[in-house]
């Protein structure tokens, strides 16, 4: 867990370091989309090799949308009943 | 396009992986090379991040109640709901939990769970978290219509900083640019740190 803090913080540091100099320079767009395409290159490799994973494909395909639609749907309750309850008429700031 | 180019990438990586006794040479030892990449992710998140910090809290002063309603809905929301999906299919209910805490970034759950726990927990957290941005992209148009363009900046989770940011600016409105930025901003921030520690309990 450390690891991963330590390198979201050292990323903080030096953006926030090199804010004036390097941004004009960099643009993180480019790396950034590199770097999703080949995790999900790498995580559709490690899922092609796992040949366990293969026999139950389809049946954590069905649990995977109950998970996304349990979680859209729960997200989506809470901040409709927070905003009634922030006795707001309309919730938009 | 974006979404399509993730689907393509993810068959071909598939179908190498599935022959990898012709290739594995290459890809003898994935999780290493899925725990560098994450590195560099994280690093660059936190790069850009940290290069606005002034505007970013400026913003976030100017709506702090309503947007911490928001903040609190979506992580709790998130949380909860995969809590029970876990329940309703008898899985282990930290790795349900760590599921709902990626909140729709499915390049960094999936990984990560791959890497900590196995590769079929990895599997449902980035087909979990890459519907959850697709069921966003999709149904943002009509409940932001029916109901509230704010809260249902909620659906989108982390994924509202950037790939759903042009659909609620344009099915929600141009006043929503900054909240659903933050929104997404900030728990993109939390989520590593969040699954990190709900697979530590």
């Amino acid at each position: 867990m450390f690891i991963y803090i330590l390198f979201l913080f050292t990323g903080f540091i030096v953006g926030f370091v090199s804010k004036n100099w390097l941004k004009k320079k960099f643009s993180i767009d480019k790396p950034l989309t590199i770097i999703v395409y080949t995790l999900i290159f790498l995580i559709g490799v490690a899922m092609g090799k796992d040949h366990e994973l293969h026999s139950n494909f389809f049946s954590l395909g069905v649990e995977s949308i109950v998970f996304a639609f349990s979680t859209v749907t729960a997200s989506l309750f809470l901040a409709f009943v927070l905003c009634r309850f922030s006795r707001r008429s309309r919730c938009s700031p | 396009m974006f979404t399509l180019n993730v689907l393509i990438i993810l068959v071909v990586g598939g179908f190498i992986g599935y022959y990898s006794p012709l290739l594995g040479f290459f890809f003898s030892d994935i999780n290493l090379a899925i725990e560098l990449a994450i590195y560099a992710l994280i690093f660059l998140v936190g790069f850009e991040v940290g290069g606005s910090p002034r505007r970013l809290s400026e913003r976030l002063a100017e709506n702090s109640v309503q947007f911490t309603l928001l903040m609190v809905s979506t992580v709790t929301g998130s949380i909860v709901g995969s809590l029970m999906a876990g329940f309703l299919f008898n899985l282990d209910l930290t790795v349900s939990a760590a599921i709902g805490a990626g909140f729709g970034w499915y390049s960094l759950t999936g990984p990560l769970l791959t890497r900590l726990i196995s590769v079929k927990a990895g599997y449902m957290g980035f087909l979990a978290n890459f519907l959850r941005e697709i069921m966003t992209m999709t149904l943002y148009p009509y409940i932001s219509r029916k109901t509230d363009p704010f809260s249902a900046i909620s659906m989108g989770g982390a994924t509202t900083m950037d790939t759903t940011l042009p659909i609620i600016l344009k099915f929600g409105s141009r006043e929503l640019a900054l909240p659903a930025f933050l929104h997404g901003a900030l728990l993109t921030m939390a989520a590593p740190s969040l699954i990190m520690f709900i697979l530590s309990l």
